[in-house]
């Protein structure tokens, strides 16, 4: 118990103390104009509420659906794997291959196909977050016990029910974990796709306010952007511990 | 029903290239009913011959027969039950739900077999764990549990791959009398690999003596001593006796493995 308040308040202290730092030294005037004090940028979050309200849910709509599309497909092609073994080699090198193409080089293919649109903009999305939770089903699904496999074996269940009833449910440790990598991701993926020229969203704005030497929105968008990454991590995290309940750690604790 | 037949089964593993032979020419009989033994020293394909009865795994020759039938025939029509070494209860499943995970895997809605789960969780001492998780139960009651989930499906022939080893001797003695107390009950004919020569006797009816290198039946041991059995049955000279010649089985194995080194 101590150690996780000790997990929160530790970077959170050092966070604040960085945030004193800059405010005072703003204060006394010793930061360079494109560094404004905390203080203004919770103004200017406060001040220009609506518009980042707004491009801010296109982003949150972008990567949301991005992620759910990643985690689509990874679950399909999972659910396939796991079915037909011969096909594991061969999709992990696909995964490898097309994960090492640069997000930012995707993103004109893309757009020569669908335009730049929501649709590729959630495909851009879904693209980035697809190798993770890939990665992490199949290397849960290899991971079941022997013993468990034989148990499943002797009672002739149908490759089907090997999947839900004992693949997938000892998978899950893996598959959080690829969920988790994959959701700052996904926040990811929305900015560069927002970048390539959309309308609406944070990458947009932080475009604009760059050139427009907009430095307390600037910054508010970077930290809108860091609250998302972080909050999306930290709410997987909850639905993970609530999900794979004590038991099933390695310390075995009865919940 | 319940008849099981080995003849001449062998079993050879191919490891890195080396063909490996596990079991040679194992041939043994168990009547429908009968409680069979496995005893000998570690490594001579006990777990290897359960696997094969199973149709886990196929025998390199010879055949192996449940009531006349080929073994896969007897596994898809979920007549054989298989109790692990170690429990392999599903740990995000209740103690119930894992009872009941064979039901849902045949999936056919028999109101009859419903009702056994929690019949057979009584039967095996674990009422009041239903809603309890794998952890939260002792090795024991795991295997309890494990035994139960075998049994679910009132299987013909019930396998036993060294279910209580990780048992205190007490523990394991009450386990023993469960044990023979089900199949009683259920009338089920089974197969039970141990390592301990008094448990063997106080089960079985027939106890088979492996020897090693290759893994074969060295001497089989038939037990006439009545049922039910008891404890206070121990000091029967037919006990002794029976324990005497297994034991002497197994040290003659040792003396010839020593001259052949
Ligand atoms: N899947 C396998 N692949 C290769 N070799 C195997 C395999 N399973 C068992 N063996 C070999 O077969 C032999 C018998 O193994 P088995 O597990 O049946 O022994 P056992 O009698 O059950 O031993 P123990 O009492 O220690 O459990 C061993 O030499 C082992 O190395
Ligand atoms: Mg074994």
């Amino acid at each position: 118990m101590s150690s996780r308040i000790s997990n929160v308040a530790l970077p959170g202290s050092v966070f604040l103390l960085l945030t004193l730092a800059f405010e005072l030294a703003g204060l006394a005037g010793l930061l360079p104009p494109t560094i404004p004090r905390p203080v203004k940028v919770v103004e200017n979050m406060v001040g220009d509420g609506a518009v980042l309200w707004l491009h801010c849910r296109s982003t949150v709509l972008t990567a949301a659906c991005g992620y759910a599309m990643a985690i689509g497909a990874a679950f399909s092609a999972g659910f396939l794997v796991h079915q037909h073994k011969a096909l594991e080699t061969a999709a992990l090198t696909i995964g490898t291959v097309l994960n090492s193409i640069p997000i930012i080089a995707v993103a004109p293919i893309l757009i020569i196909w669908m335009g730049v649109s929501w649709p590729m903009r959630i495909t851009l999305t879904a693209f980035l977050c697809f190798f993770p939770i890939f990665v992490g089903m199949i290397q849960g699904l290899g991971a079941t016990e022997r013993n468990a496999g034989e148990l499943f074996l002797v009672l002739a269940a149908t490759p089907a029910q090997r999947f839900w009833k004992l693949a997938l449910p000892s998978a899950l440790p893996y598959i959080f974990l690829g969920l988790k990598i994959a959701a700052p991701l996904a926040v990811l993926g929305a900015l560069v796709a927002e970048w390539t020229g959309t309308e609406t969203g944070l990458g947009v704005l932080m475009i604009n306010a760059m050139f427009n030497f907009q430095m307390e929105r600037l910054w508010a968008s970077v930290l809108i952007v860091c609250i998302l990454s972080a909050g999306s991590y930290g709410a997987l995290s909850l639905i993970e511990r609530v999900v794979l309940t004590a038991d099933r750690t390695a310390d075995g604790i009865a919940p | 029903m319940g008849r099981l037949s080995i003849d001449r089964v062998s079993k050879v593993f191919d490891i890195d290239g080396r063909q490996v032979q596990a079991l040679k020419e194992i041939s043994l009989e168990l009547e429908d009913g009968q409680f069979g033994a496995l005893i000998g020293p570690s490594g001579c394909g006990k777990s290897t011959l359960l696997r094969m009865v199973a149709d886990i795994l196929p025998p390199t020759s010879g055949s192996i027969s449940i009531d006349g039938a080929h073994p896969s025939q007897a596994r898809k029509d979920h007549r054989i039950g298989f109790v692990f070494q170690d429990a392999t209860l599903l740990p995000w499943r209740t103690v119930l739900e894992n009872i009941r995970l064979p039901l849902e895997i045949v999936a056919e809605r028999d109101p009859d077999r419903e009702k056994l789960p929690r019949e057979l969780i009584e039967l095996v001492g674990l009422s009041g764990f239903e809603k309890a998780k794998p952890s939260q139960l002792s090795g024991g009651m795991q295997q309890r549990a494990a035994i139960a989930r075998s049994l679910v499906l009132s299987p013909r022939v019930l396998l036993l791959d060294e279910p209580f080893g990780a048992l205190d001797d007490i523990t394991r003695s009450r386990m023993n009398l469960e044990l023979l107390r089900i199949r009683a009950e259920t009338k089920i004919t089974a197969l039970m690999v141990t390592h301990s020569i008094q448990e063997a006797v106080f089960m079985a009816d027939r106890i088979f003596v492996l020897a090693a290198r290759p893994g074969r039946i060295a001497d089989v041991v038939e037990v006439g001593l009545d049922r039910p059995r008891s404890f206070a049955q121990m000091s029967d000279p037919a006990f002794t006796g029976a324990v005497d010649r297994v034991r002497q089985c197994l040290f003659d194995q040792q003396a010839m493995a020593a001259i052949d080194v």
